[in-house]
């Protein structure tokens, strides 16, 4: 077989494989429909959040006090206030995320306040909740102002002869006539495409999750036709192993390529994502596809069942997605987990799009990133060839 | 009727027998939910890692004020109220924006005006936040550090000014009440709580992840029907005095006790070897029986209406990873759409039953509307899969 009619060969089983796959119907969900879903609830959860946090407040004390309170905390940026009767059903929905937090106001708030004494808030939050940082500081803030009032109003009772009634009109008197503080904030550098568009994030995570996925899940297809013999007779023909391993690697690249392709496109026309420099996103995305294959081929190697395929590939696809940060942000881990995350081609990745598309990275700013993926890419490809071929030829 | 269920029950234990061979089950019905469960578990067993460096600057020269705010800021009199891991460094107002910019800080609060002329004067308080465009979360809590520093001097500003404007003193006896004032500190703290402190994410993920893949595992139950009578047994197996019903009875009792026993390993697995408290047991147990029977419904049914193996392990999937996402098993603490919908989905109803037994908040009583609510969806979906089904078995 000379070169021209081995590149045809390795053209049709490309082109075979790929038509196999697209026409099975799971195949269509997991390739597209799946990630653009996960696209839009991720995104529109991720910008909903940090406008606006749901507060539901307990008031146990029920006097003006606590609820001119509760009116300052509605009327505080970031917060917009539910009131609750029940603790119990307070602590469920934020259990549930029904609520970012709840502010508890014991009984007793304004009794202790108007004798001087200072009062703790309960301020119930999901520690597992990567926002509660950012809802405790708003919170603070809120509960500060209305809380120099009324400490106000008692320094002025002890000083003058007025009732603490009275002291507090006149604080409230004063109050309208003090300036608001002006705390002005700006920022340095330029601002990342991810915090200002919330899709940018989740097209990223899920463009890497789905075409590692997707290599793992086409390895059932492999081992299905390894099963049937379809792969032993095409090598009784004259094509040769080498061809038709390329050929079979071909089509899952191309499948991989067609996928990220599409979900560039949707991320860039439908959810208005930047995708930065065109070379440095073509290598990403061309180096990450020969990753998803490789891993595909290796998959398709070892199972020995199709359903084996998918038993171990669904479990992989998820487990080495959470680790390698294309589930959750591998900033909000500890440092171990960091360190264990980068085993992971997909932790490479992400940092290789985050530069991308947040620091407007070049080629030669992802070189290190492109070259470990390149690694990943080449150690899979390899030994998921050599495995195949023992399989096929033994 | 004896026999039916007689021939149900050898129909049920050979299936079981035939799927525990298969390692694939293992993977799917244990490994896996454990395995990803421990990810997420080790991820965020204390919460997230949040780290943020503030720095603080007097910007107002040598007011006495601003230093004991930035002394009294530094010396971590504030820090530790944020909830995450915050730290205060004191630095030099001109050094703010560069401090920023090479990341030496995360966010930076600068008291810009003399906090003096605020309390004794009419300006107002100038506070500049200075946050990194990388690091919007930083931003935020500085800016809310300032916030309280404004809430703060304007306190002090409040209480002394009121006095004097109702007792109009001496020029030195009003010096007096400022100073006095200064001690008067907001009289209400934020003191933060974790809502569950009994509560590990492992006993999320690892049932989220086991009722993914019992669609999986029921699906592949389901379609043995449909398999079988392809390849004849099911013939057979008609052909001796066995009733349409008890094949269809054994092959239902089949996949429920398949999923109950991959549920329940999961949680022995999580709770023998990892210390995972997933709350009364008789509630935990009562939900996971509850979803077994709901998902095995919805597989009976998705098998019933698909016309051939491919089509029903093409809906299965899809219907799996579609509650997957909708039922919030992928991310935990998700706002917005996902915590709406995830009521509506059995794999959410279970979590979030699981979710309130898990902090120590539920117990059997507590669970059982949503027991009954995933009950009647696996009797009426589980019905309509099996009459169908049984169409199949008799042609």
């Amino acid at each position: 077989m000379n070169l021209r009619h081995r590149r045809l060969a390795v053209a049709q089983i490309s082109r075979t494989e790929l038509k196999r796959y697209l026409q099975d119907r799971i195949a269509l969900f997991t390739t597209f429909l799946m990630p653009v879903l996960l696209i839009i609830l991720i995104g529109s959860a991720a910008g909903s959040a940090p406008d606006e946090f749901v507060v539901g407040v307990l008031d146990a004390d029920g006097s003006a006090t606590s609820e001119q309170l509760v009116a300052s905390l509605d009327d505080a940026r970031a917060i917009s206030v539910v009131t609750y009767d029940d603790e119990q059903e307070l602590r469920r929905d934020i259990r549930l995320s029904l609520l970012s937090a709840g502010l508890v106001f014991p009984p007793g708030l304004s009794t202790s306040v108007d004798a001087g004494d200072e009062v703790a808030l309960g301020l119930l939050t999901t520690q597992a909740d990567q926002s509660a940082p950012s809802v405790i500081a708003a919170v603070n803030g809120a509960v500060a102002d209305e809380g120099g009032r009324l400490a106000a109003a008692v320094f002025v009772e002890q000083q003058t002869s007025s009732s603490l009634a009275e002291a507090q009109a006149a604080v409230d008197a004063v109050d309208g006539s003090v300036p608001p503080a002006q705390v002005e904030v700006s920022t340095t550098g330029t601002a990342r495409q991810e915090d200002e568009n919330a899709f940018t994030g989740a097209a990223t995570s899920q463009l890497t999750l789905f075409v590692f996925a997707n290599g793992l899940f086409a390895a059932a297809s492999l081992v299905e036709s390894r099963r049937l013999g379809v792969s032993r007779r095409a090598l009784s023909t004259p094509i040769g192993s080498g061809t038709l391993l390329t050929g079979l690697a071909g089509g899952r690249f191309s499948l991989a390529v067609l996928q990220a392709g599409l979900l560039l496109v949707i991320g860039a026309l439908w959810f208005g994502v930047a995708w930065g420099s065109p070379t440095a996103t073509t290598a990403l995305v061309v180096v990450y596809c020969l990753v998803a294959t490789g891993a595909g081929m290796l998959l398709g190697a070892v199972a020995r069942t199709a359903d084996q395929a998918i038993a171990i590939g669904v479990p992989l696809a998820i487990g080495t997605a959470m680790l390698g940060g294309t589930m959750w942000p591998l900033d909000v881990v500890g440092p171990v987990m960091r360190v264990i995350g980068h085993v992971m081609p997909q932790a490479w990745a992400m940092d290789a799009w985050s530069a991308i598309v947040n620091d407007g990275a070049g080629l030669s700013d992802v070189a290190l990133e492109i070259a470990v993926l390149a690694g990943y890419a080449l150690a899979f490809l390899v030994a998921g060839s050599w495995a195949l071929q023992r399989k096929l030829t033994h | 009727m004896r026999g039916t269920w007689r021939a149900a029950w050898l129909i049920a234990v050979n299936d079981l027998r035939r799927r525990v061979r298969d390692r694939s089950l293992l993977i799917q019905g244990v490994l896996a939910p454990v395995a990803l469960g421990l990810i997420v578990g080790v991820s965020f067993g204390g919460g997230p890692s949040f780290t943020a460096t503030i720095g603080v600057a007097n910007g107002a020269g040598e007011s006495p004020i601003a230093t004991a705010v930035v002394d009294s800021l530094v010396s971590g009199d504030a820090s530790g109220d944020d909830g995450g891991d915050l730290s205060f460094v004191a630095i030099d107002a001109g050094d703010v924006q560069q401090a920023v910019a090479d990341g030496n800080v995360d966010a930076a609060v600068v008291i810009a005006g003399s906090p003096e002329n605020a309390v004794y004067g009419t300006q107002p308080v100038r506070i500049d936040v200075v946050g990194s465009a990388g690091s919007t979360l930083s931003a935020s809590i500085a800016e809310s550090v300032a916030d309280s520093i404004a809430a703060s001097l304007r306190t002090t500003k409040l209480a002394a000014a009121t006095v004097v404007n109702l007792t109009q003193p001496s020029r030195s006896d009003a010096q007096q009440v400022f100073v006095e004032a200064q001690g008067v500190i907001p009289a209400l703290v934020v003191d933060p709580q974790d809502v569950q402190s009994n509560f590990s994410v492992i006993s999320y993920f690892a049932p989220a992840m086991a009722m993914l893949f019992l669609f999986f595992t029921i699906g592949t139950g389901a379609r043995s029907v449909i398999s079988e009578r392809r390849e004849g047994t099911l013939s057979r197996i008609r052909a001796a005095p066995v009733a349409d019903s008890a094949v269809l009875l054994g092959k239902t009792l089949g996949v429920v006790i398949l999923g109950s026993i991959s549920l329940a390993t999961v949680w022995a697995v999580t709770a023998l070897a990892f210390g995972v408290d997933w709350g009364d047991p008789l509630g935990v147990a009562a939900v996971l029986f509850s979803v077994v029977i709901a998902i095995a419904g919805i597989a009976l049914f998705v098998t019933g209406v698909a016309r051939t193996e491919n089509q029903a392990d093409a809906m299965t999937t899809i219907v799996a990873l579609g509650l997957a996402v909708l039922g919030g098993s992928f991310f935990f603490g998700a706002s917005g759409v996902v915590s709406r919908l995830k009521p509506f989905t059995p794999n959410g109803q279970a979590l979030n039953a699981l979710t309130e037994l898990s902090a120590g908040e539920g117990a059997l009583l507590d669970v059982l509307p949503t027991v009954a609510v995933l009950l009647t969806v696996g009797a009426l979906t589980g019905a309509v899969g099996v009459a169908t089904l049984r169409k199949k078995v008799a042609v």
